[in-house]
């Protein structure tokens, strides 16, 4: 179980990273 | 020896070495990160290798996107990678008597590796087996200093180039070039160096002896030099032993100690020469490096003159200021090197940092806190300076109503948003994290100087809150060791600031990369304001120091300079 929340915790954390990027992304095509 | 002519002569001779090393490393790393399409025909064969294995078209240049994709998609595969090693050592070869890490620690280990913070929570003789710590810690060793010296290049590209579509280099050439051609030749060298000073490299597991007080003691041995200097070198700072470099196994002597502090500045420094010469003006980075050495002087001061203090005839006698510092090095070895690892994103101690002087501690803190950027990480120090150096520009340029433009790019809305990005996550990191922390009663048990409200336990309970997490987001990994760190609050919390406080800077950085990419180039007018030479280093130094004076005074009012005042 806790295996399964620090993966979810690195996974997490990247997604916010790759939020990050697609929105300044997106922010720079419009 | 007169304290302050060792102070002198070290400090001398590490700047002589540094400035004799200055232009060959300096141009080397620019003819290495100087990858135009065309001239990769130069790949050395074991790069051509990997490339073919790993299905990499080195002939084709990614955009910022693409860059900043390819980084975060190889950060979090080796997170998970390190994160599951961890936790399966137990059942894998070499494992010894040990079994998995725990599910928190593995976690904040693994964060901390592939961040280059090397921030360690554990006890490396008796956690990590002779499996993990090369094929997973060493190798993140290497390859966290690649990326962080990627990145800077892929900046330094934005400035050069003139692309409409944003090039800024390929992330897999340059992962590979500076791991290869940079990290490997500059460790092997160093390594050797220390084995010559007596820092070993074996692979038992130990030997027992017998202390003076007649106990048994059992010693931990490893392949310590080759370990050692990649740990130094890439200002990784995670010592294959836990007392680091203060363990006689790590740094033996007065030297070896000299080496390893050359060894943490010597890229950080030799990169502003790297800058100066890819952009065409060596004077541009003598600029910046002259901002990185009077920050560094100045807090080596600070540290060297509190450590140096006098406490009175009693406390002198009886060597109160060494609590803390090994006598092989005494006060001017350990400043230095606690300077220039908190400088850095090292964070390899010689010493006990809790047991430094409030200012001292401070001075080392606050060394951090600037950003890391005199001289700052691997990488990392360069685009953190270039960052703050556009801010200044910016800032100067509305001071004086010149126009906002580096090295023939002009600064729009979205660069100084993106800069002004970069700069607010380490402080916004730190101060949430340490306020949060204090705010939990459920940590107060873990400082080693807890106390009530307004004694001073605890505020230096707070000053160790305030150092763990400062360490932690700008990817240190030093610590005041009073605090214990083991809880699943702070192993989790200082991981995510770990990630957060590398990965988030980064990608500001290459969108900024990219945005100056895409620019036309325009030559200096006669509203150009010059940003190399004396003047500018003036208006760098103060919108460092400004910043970070601004952000961090008041938190430091409750820690350091409280426990000073006292």
């Amino acid at each position: 179980m806790a295996d399964l929340a620090y993966v979810a915790l690195i996974i997490g954390t990247f997604s916010l990273c790759a939020l990050v990027l697609r929105g300044l992304q997106t922010k720079r095509a419009q | 020896m007169n304290p302050a002519l060792a102070a002198g002569l070290q400090i001398a001779l590490v700047i002589a070495v540094l400035a004799i090393l200055y232009v060959p490393v300096g141009d080397y790393m620019a003819k290495v990160y100087t990858t135009d399409t065309d001239l990769r025909s130069g790949d050395l064969r074991i790069e051509t290798v990997l490339y073919r294995l790993c299905r990499i078209n080195a002939r084709t240049d990614q955009t910022w996107y693409g860059y900043a994709g390819s980084l975060l998609g190889f950060s979090a595969a080796s997170v998970l990678f390190l994160y599951f090693l961890q936790r399966v050592q137990g059942v894998l070869p070499l494992s010894g008597d040990l079994s998995g890490v725990s599910p928190a620690m593995a976690f904040n280990t693994a964060a901390s590796f592939v961040a280059n913070t090397n921030w360690q929570s554990y006890a490396p003789e008796t956690t990590m087996t002779n499996l993990t710590q090369p094929i997973g810690l060493a190798v993140q060793n290497f390859v966290s200093a690649a990326v962080g010296m990627a990145v800077a290049a892929a900046l330094i590209r934005g400035f050069v180039r003139v692309s409409r579509g944003g090039e800024i280099g390929n992330f897999w050439v340059d992962l590979t070039r500076g791991c290869i051609r940079i990290l490997l030749p500059m460790s092997f060298i160093i390594a050797l160096i220390l084995l010559s000073q007596g820092v070993i490299q074996s692979f038992d597991s130990g030997f027992t002896s017998t202390g003076l007080d007649g106990n048994s003691v059992t010693n931990a041995l490893a392949p310590v030099a080759s370990q050692e200097a990649i740990k130094e070198l890439g200002t990784n700072g995670g010592g294959i032993l836990a007392a680091n470099s203060a363990h006689p196994f790590e740094n033996p002597t007065p030297l070896s100690n000299i080496v390893e502090i050359i060894a943490i500045l010597l890229i950080p420094v030799s990169l502003t020469r790297t800058f100066g010469t890819m952009v065409g003006d060596r004077k541009q980075g003598l600029t910046l490096l002259a901002v990185m050495g009077l920050l560094w002087g100045g807090l080596l001061a600070v540290t060297l003159a509190a450590e140096s203090g006098q406490r009175g005839v009693a406390a002198t006698a009886a060597g109160a200021m060494m609590e803390g510092k090994e006598v092989r090095f005494g006060i001017p070895g350990t400043a230095l090197f606690a300077v220039s690892t908190t400088g850095t994103s090292t964070g390899a101690v010689n010493a006990a940092h809790d047991s430094m002087s409030p200012l001292g501690g401070g001075a080392v803190m606050l060394n951090m806190l600037l950003g890391e950027i005199a001289p700052g990480g691997v990488g990392t120090g360069l685009y953190g300076i270039l960052v703050l150096a556009l801010i200044a520009v910016f800032v100067g340029g509305l001071l004086v109503g010149r126009t906002p433009e580096y090295l023939g790019k002009k600064l729009g809305q979205r660069e100084i948003t993106l800069a002004a990005l970069s700069v607010l996550v380490m402080p916004a990191l730190v101060l949430i994290g340490t306020g949060i922390t204090v705010i939990l009663s459920s940590t107060t048990g873990y400082q080693g100087n807890s106390g009530d409200p307004g004694t001073p336990g605890s505020i230096h309970g707070f000053s160790e809150v305030l150092y763990a997490f400062a360490s932690a987001s700008n990817n240190n990994g030093s610590a005041f060791g009073g605090l214990t760190v083991t809880s699943d609050w702070f192993q989790s919390s200082l991981g995510v600031c770990m990630l957060l406080g590398r990965f988030l800077p980064i990608i500001f950085v290459l969108a900024l990369a990219g945005s100056l990419a895409s620019q036309k180039k325009t030559e200096p007018g006669a509203g150009t304001l010059p940003t190399a030479g004396p003047m500018f280093a003036g208006l760098l130094t103060g919108t460092v120091v400004l910043v970070a004076a601004l952000t961090f005074f008041p938190a430091l009012a409750l820690g350091p300079i409280a426990e000073a005042l006292q």
